[in-house]
């Protein structure tokens, strides 16, 4: 995975050596300090690709919950931000894997039903929120992890257990759609992630 | 985040800024409640396993100590200490693997012997009879202690 030094979803953030020790041996302030770093960064990646409040939070509470008792076995070996963005990744594409049939469908047939955008046109800057929610959500997952979050097309076939061309596909039919989309006058969706 | 040019086969398309989204302030609190209930019950399956485990291993030398000694002190076999030893490791067969049908002769004729035993003993038997009861009810739960084993490792398979 190149590193994009994304400051958007954080993950790039450093984590002093004195926190992580505490966190490996328990200390729940350090975990604390842990989520005040890095839980919006995971909350905003799953809530990209999940397209849900809810959904993204019971998955930051997942990732967190496999984090306290993974992280005696971390070595430092990646930046512990690396880290943590992959154990995210596994668990959305777990997730999608566990609903794959309805999201594929669903969402696909939604994306069908409504073409959006603001109206500006093809060149037009488009509201990315509302054009990625009209995507499917294994397309959205592709291109959000491959264009935001610089996982390459080799790294999106070993997650996703397909090959590269898999990805390289499912990229292109997806940048198709929101360039459709985006020639398309429609409605906007509201991003449900302001409090 | 800038904007995105995203390219795909001669497709294009330009990406406003995605928003920044916080989560909910109380997420950090349910994290934390679940990781507690979670370490709880951890400690509870622990201390259900050791309890488990401590049990089958004093039921386990209590009754192989009686098996060891079955003998009194004239080297006569202690019919009685083998059955009560028997009998807890029937139990304790019981309780580890899934209920399963015993030999019905084999029972209802350990049901007859204990009503014997009741007897003789409510009379004042002499020890000949006592013990002579007490052999045949070890060896009614020998067989109801191998048919027993043999369920399990059925139900095993």
């Amino acid at each position: 995975m190149k590193d994009i030094g994304d400051p958007a979803t954080g993950f790039a953030q450093r984590v002093d050596a004195m926190t992580l020790a505490r966190a490996q041996s328990g200390d729940m302030q350090a975990f604390a300090a842990l989520y005040s770093c890095f839980g919006r960064p995971c909350f905003n990646l799953a809530l990209r690709i999940l397209g849900n409040r809810a959904g993204a939070e019971d998955l930051v509470q997942e990732v967190f919950l496999k984090m306290f008792g993974a992280i005696r076995g971390y070595r430092g070996d990646a930046p512990f931000g690396s880290w943590l963005k992959r154990m995210t990744v596994n668990a959305i594409i777990d997730q999608l894997r566990a609903q794959r049939r309805d999201s594929d469908v669903d969402a696909g047939d939604a994306a069908a039903a409504q073409p959006a955008s603001d109206g500006d046109g093809a060149a037009a800057r488009v509201d990315a929120w509302s054009l990625l929610q009209r995507l499917p959500v294994r397309a959205r997952a592709v291109l959000v992890l491959h264009e935001f979050e610089g996982y390459t097309h080799t790294e999106l076939a070993a997650l996703f257990g397909q090959s590269e061309s898999y990805s390289k596909s499912i990229l292109a039919r997806a940048v198709k759609r929101l360039s459709e989309l985006v020639a398309t006058p429609a409605e906007t969706t509201p991003c449900p992630n302001r409090n | 985040m800038s904007e995105s040019q995203l390219t795909s086969d001669g497709n294009s398309v330009r990406l406003g800024e995605l928003p920044i989204a916080e989560p909910s302030p109380d997420l950090w609190g349910r994290i934390t409640h679940a990781h507690q209930v979670a370490l709880r019950r951890a400690r509870r399956r622990r201390l259900a396993l050791w309890s488990g485990s401590a049990i089958a291993l004093v039921a386990a030398l209590v009754g192989a100590s009686a098996l060891r000694a079955p003998t009194n002190p004239g080297g006569e076999v202690d019919w009685q200490a083998r059955a009560q030893a028997l009998e807890l490791q029937l139990r304790e067969a019981a309780t580890a693997g899934r209920p399963g049908a015993l030999p019905a002769e084999a029972y209802s004729e350990l049901v007859r012997v204990d009503r014997a035993l009741q007897a003789a003993y409510d009379e004042g038997a002499e020890h000949p009879r006592v013990t002579a009861l007490w052999k045949r009810r070890s060896e009614l739960l020998n067989t109801l202690l191998q048919a027993r084993r043999e369920n399990v490792e059925i139900t095993r398979i």
